[in-house]
């Protein structure tokens, strides 16, 4: 190991380093703070961050194209920033807590929640703005609705209006109904007490070892509150859907509940569901990998199939079982949000108002440029296909899929056939639904968080196991009950009541 | 003197001045403004990076709004801790954090001493490289892979492990649910990735042994423990005493990467998992607290700091006992 | 007698003689051995698991041999290699130069800090160590890169941060200080400036040490995710062990979107590709890290830790 080797090792070391990074240093270059240093005030840049795949090569085509959309009406340009799905979270909150100056960015009670932002200043009072600068995004749904994103009687985030109500029901994949023979008795279903024969049915198709299933349901949660009329307010405590007076109470202590642990139970050991409860994304993958056939629980929208197709690649049939409830939870699923320290807070309203009336800047932002990356199949009825006669959206280079990210997803243009007059009948569904009378009521658990943090564990370990069936209800639900007793459920119960009293007072008035 | 002799290319012959340049040391000053300058770069990285980013210490003392950013926020003295103190979560997270912190101290200490003695008893053989080599291989994985690993190991469904507990009859665990065996699984973990380097240090040292010490007590008739207990763990001991010592005044500070990867973040493993950083991560991210984030991390520093002073004191006297140089600074 | 044995080589050191093959010998060969398929297993379980189909994997789980063998999951990642191709030329690039900066600030620091005669050495040693102990925190890090540095998104937030680690500055002086000064004094008698004797007989006396650290350096370059996970937000820039966890956690967001009842249509990759990416990433390093580590074992039996 002469000197000499070692300088020589260094010396190449060094070139390839530098040349490799001078080859990679021309990369990246989406930087938020340019969007801050860049503002005359006669043209605003407003920077728009919302979460999605890195992997839309065609986004700065897009952005140029919105740019000149939004030049020509509202006299700002965009610029578009996505964060991976996996760091959303990470990177916004860091950039908000550093107070970098971006304008827009999405926020939901599920990611990037949006009562923590609040709490902690990082989104702006829109209440006042809204009505002036966003008139049509502010009549586009009813005041009961926008009053579901109130917190403190200010509102926070602009609602993407998508589906509000969560009517829950099974799936079904179409060549396994078919198969097993029972479509027609699947479609005719109004209630998870009949689905067991149909279980049984699906259960003898799979030992036939037909199609290489291994489970009717990886799994059978069907104990989401909506499905028996229950608005969900926090930690378990709920308020029947019909009581305007709106009396809590503790949903593990219902009897809807217990019936519906004691059938999951019945499922689990009859060997519909897998003997170890997976995570979601074993679940997902067992899904994938077709190794289940039907899903106990998910949103029957219309339209819904259709976006089942596109995500898994199996045809499903589906049956809504619960009623459809409007809820503030529903509503608030999906908002955007303008920056607290936003330099240009009026174009950033404006610019929401483009984004939610005007369809063909909401629909360039969900889909792409037409003729490259979407063309039209028929005009009259909003229907699109992917440009070039390409098999899937995504080989053109842009099919984000998240329009209820952006937007009212009503504004949106159907992708498939099946999904044809999805949005009017959805909007519907929204309308028609019975709202909760607990809209428009957020509940503050500052006051109770420490109990808040110990019943969600409670929860957690003891709800987990009953909502797949692994234990016996008879004795766990008791056990859960106490354990939330032992948390200091009460005390949680005790606040919320208080404080849905005093708004119910307050709406009165 | 070898060296003198192969570097021709010197300047002028340097003399050593007389007279009172000498007493006044000028010869000093010109090395001393070489030497400043050769530290410039590390120096300004260190004031750029490590004390400009210092005045985020006073985060812990004020209630930190992104509006009124650092210098305009409110401040509030000590209400933070008052805070901190008072909620489960920072108290479980300290105690979880030494807790897990004197077992990997410990436990480590045992298995990296007898695997290095292992290792120094075939360290003549010629497969000790090999074997050196693939103890030292974890080491250089990342925890991002490392966590890849664990789930392929306890997965619930598909996981190794329940799969051979299911063919010889007991029944699988749900691991990502299950508090119990966590403190054991992050120390196998722990183990698995740092019993090379430590082992290596560790040899090392008995290596530096001289062997006519060992000759003798061969010759004595000792065993080969009784050689390890009267000979190496002895002159081991200074070494063995820094460690530890290093080690516990680092006790609060756990490492992020297997604390955050191994576990997948799984919340309801918190109770026995979450450490101090992982407290200050979700401070920061989740639930956006950042007094709490600042007054948390102040805290471990500060007491870091009493226990990296108190240690270095006491290898001092350890020192001077042996006449040895063995402190930190 | 003694059998020629490492020992040899290495006058310095005197080794334990070979005894031979007897039985407590076979022993501990045995033990060891076992402890370095143990360390081994869990990769191995990681490449198994990249050869396995994607079916037979969710039913029949992971196991150290393929349940059915497959190599599709490293066909998907070649069809479209530019993703990990792109991560690997940043991780390099960084590692390289990360690794040389660093080590040679490291040395330049280091080496005054071990001369007696240095005015400073006290207030420095002290300002380089008080940074082991206090640390500002994750939010003035981040403002002071991407509002006062302005780095952010760029190959320089992954580089600068890693440059200088006072502990690898101890270790460096420690070791310098362990020269012998009279080496330092006749170069000086023969007319050698501070640089030369720096470059000429510091660095190369302590090419132990600095072999060393530098394999730390570039291993925290390597496996560093953090970094990127604060600052770097275009795909182009992404370094391999980021783009592990990224492919990690968009999954779990995925799965809680649907819970939400939206749906988004991210081709995620499959666990069974997830596997054969972190092959793909940690291979080719491993591999080469353990023909360098031999340097380290060097660096540390010399005393670099002492």
């Amino acid at each position: 190991m002469a000197r000499l080797g070692r300088r020589s090792l260094l010396r190449t070391a060094t070139q390839v380093g530098v040349g490799v990074l001078a080859g990679v240093q021309s990369l990246g270059t989406h930087s938020i703070a340019q969007a801050s240093s860049r503002t005359p005030a006669s043209s605003p840049v407003l920077t728009y961050i919302y979460a999605g795949s890195s992997d839309q090569k065609a986004l700065p085509d897009v952005e140029k194209a919105l740019s000149a959309l939004a030049m020509e009406r509202i006299s700002a340009t965009v610029k578009l920033v996505t964060f991976d799905w996996g760091t959303f979270d990470q990177k916004i909150s860091l950039a908000n807590a550093a107070g970098e100056k971006h304008d827009l960015y999405y926020t939901a009670p599920w990611i990037n929640n949006y009562y923590t932002n609040i709490r902690q200043e990082y989104l702006l009072k829109l209440e006042k703005l809204l009505p002036d600068l966003a008139p049509i995004l502010w009549g586009s749904m009813t005041p009961e609705t926008w009053d579901a994103a109130r917190v403190g009687g200010s509102i926070y985030g602009a609602i993407n209006q998508q589906i509000f109500v969560k009517p829950f029901g099974p799936y079904i994949r179409t060549d396994v109904a078919k198969d097993a023979g029972v479509e027609d008795a699947f479609r005719a279903l109004t209630s998870y007490d009949d689905i067991g024969p149909i279980m049984a049915e699906v259960k003898k198709y799979i030992d036939s070892k037909k199609g290489g299933f291994q489970y009717v349901t990886v799994a059978a949660n069907i104990n989401a509150t909506e499905t028996f009329g229950y608005d969900v307010v926090d930690s378990g405590l709920v308020v029947k859907s019909t009581d305007t007076a709106g009396k809590v109470g503790l949903y593990s202590d219902t009897m809807e509940y217990s019936r519906a642990a004691l059938t999951i139970r019945q499922w689990n050991e009859l060997g519909y569901t897998p003997s170890e409860p997976k995570t979601s994304s074993e679940q997902q993958d067992a899904w994938k990998a077709g190794l289940s056939t039907m899903m106990m629980s998910g949103v029957v929208k219309p339209g819904g199939d259709a976006e089942i197709k596109a995500r898994w690649g199996h045809d499903v049939i589906s049956v809504a079982i619960a009623e459809p409830l409007l809820t503030t939870g529903g509503s608030t699923a999906t908002m955007t949000g303008v920056n607290s320290l936003s330099a240009n807070p009026e174009a950033a309203v404006k610019f929401l108002e483009l984004l939610n009336s005007d369809v063909k800047f909401y629909n360039t932002l969900c889909k792409g440029i037409e003729g490259v990356h979407w063309e039209w199949d028929d005009k009259a009825s909003l229907l699109i296909r992917p440009a070039g006669g390409k098999a899937s959206y995504a080989d053109n280079g842009y099919n984000p899929n998240t329009d209820w990210q952006f937007g009212n997803v009503f504004n949106s243009y159907y992708t498939a056939k099946s999904q044809v007059g999805a949005w009017p009948a959805t909007a519907d569904l929204n309308r028609n639904a019975r709202p909760s009378p607990l809209l428009g009521f957020t509940f503050d658990g500052k006051a109770v968080d420490t109990e808040r943090a110990a019943c969600a564990a409670v929860a957690k370990e003891f709800g987990e196991p009953l909502t797949f069936g692994i234990v016996d209800p008879m004795t766990q639900i008791p056990a859960l009950n106490k354990a939330l007793q032992e948390a200091g459920i009460d005390r949680i119960r005790a606040e919320m009541q208080k404080q849905i009293d005093v708004w119910m007072a307050a709406k009165k008035r | 003197m070898q060296v003198a002799q192969t570097a021709p290319n010197f300047r002028r012959p340097y003399v050593t001045p007389t007279g009172w340049r000498r007493q006044m040391k000028f010869h000093l000053i010109g090395r001393n403004l070489v030497w400043f300058t050769m530290t410039l770069p590390a120096l300004i990285w260190i004031i750029v990076f490590k004390y400009l980013t210092l005045a985020g210490v006073w985060i812990a003392f004020i209630d930190y709004k992104v509006r009124t950013g650092l210098f305009a926020s409110q401040f509030v003295g000590l209400k933070n801790f008052e805070f901190l103190f008072s909620t489960d979560t920072a108290i479980r997270a300290t105690r979880n954090t030494i807790l897990l912190n004197a077992m990997f101290i410990s436990v480590g200490l045992v298995v990296s001493l007898s695997v290095a003695w292992l290792l120094f008893e075939i360290y003549a053989s010629r497969f000790t490289r090999y074997y050196q080599t693939l103890i030292l291989l974890p080491r250089f994985i990342s925890w991002v892979v490392v966590s890849y690993f664990v789930y392929a190991l306890l997965a619930a469904d598909t996981g190794v492990v329940n799969s051979v507990l299911k063919q010889l009859g007991i029944a699988p665990l749900s691991w990502y649910r299950t508090t119990e065996p966590w403190p054991f699984i992050l120390l196998a973990v722990s183990l698995w990735h740092g019993v090379g380097l430590s082992s290596l240090i560790y040899l090392s040292g008995m290596i530096a042994i001289d062997t006519q010490l060992y000759e003798a007590a061969r010759i004595d008739g000792a065993s080969r423990w009784q050689q390890f207990r009267y000979i190496t763990f002895p002159i081991l001991l200074p070494l063995v005493i820094i460690n530890m010592l290093l080690a516990l005044a680092y006790v609060l500070n756990a490492d992020f990467g297997l604390f955050f990867q191994v576990t997948r973040d799984q919340q309801l493993l918190y109770p026995v998992t979450d450490v101090l950083d992982t407290y200050i991560y979700r401070s920061l991210i989740v639930t956006k607290t950042i007094s709490m984030a600042g007054a948390a991390q102040f805290y471990q520093s500060f007491v870091g700091f009493i226990l990296v002073i108190v240690a270095n004191a006491v290898v001092r006297r350890i020192e001077r006992s042996r006449n040895e140089s063995l402190a930190l600074f | 007698m003694t059998v020629a044995s490492p020992s040899d080589a290495r006058p310095s050191l005197r080794l334990p003689t070979r005894r031979g093959f007897d039985a407590p010998t076979v022993v501990v060969h045995i033990a060891v051995a076992c402890l370095a398929m143990l360390c081994l297993f869990p990769l191995l379980l990681v490449v198994a698991s990249s050869f396995t189909d994607e079916i037979a994997l969710a039913r029949n789980g992971y196991s150290i041999i393929p349940s059915q063998f497959s190599v599709e999951a490293y066909v998907a990642i070649f069809n479209k290699p530019t993703v990990i191709l792109r991560a690997y030329a940043v991780t390099t690039g960084i590692t390289l130069v990360g690794t040389v900066l660093g080590v040679s600030m490291i040395a330049l620091l280091a080496y005054p800090l071990s001369r007696r005669d240095f005015i400073l050495r006290t207030p420095i040693s002290f300002m380089v160590f008080f940074t082991m102990l206090f640390n500002g925190g994750l939010v003035p890090y981040y403002i002071l890169m991407t509002q006062y540095l302005n780095v952010q998104n760029t190959i320089f937030a992954l580089l600068l941060p890693h440059l200088v680690g006072a502990y690898y500055v101890l270790i460096l002086r420690t070791y310098f200080s362990g020269l012998p000064d009279e080496l330092f004094e006749a170069a000086r008698v023969d007319g050698a400036g501070e640089w030369t004797i720096f470059w000429q007989i510091a660095v190369p006396l302590a090419r132990p040490a600095l072999a060393t650290i530098a394999l730390f350096i570039a291993l925290n370059y390597w496996n560093d995710w953090t970094t990127a996970l604060y600052f770097i937000r275009s795909p182009d820039l992404y370094p391999l062990q980021y783009l592990l966890y990224i492919i990690q956690s968009n999954a779990q967001a995925m799965a809680l979107q649907e819970q939400v009842g939206q749906i988004g249509t991210q081709k995620l990759p499959t666990e069974t590709a997830r596997m054969a990416m972190a092959v793909l990433a940690t291979g080719p390093a491993s591999i080469l890290f353990l023909f360098f580590q031999k340097y380290l074992v060097r660096g540390v039996t010399l005393g670099a830790f002492k």
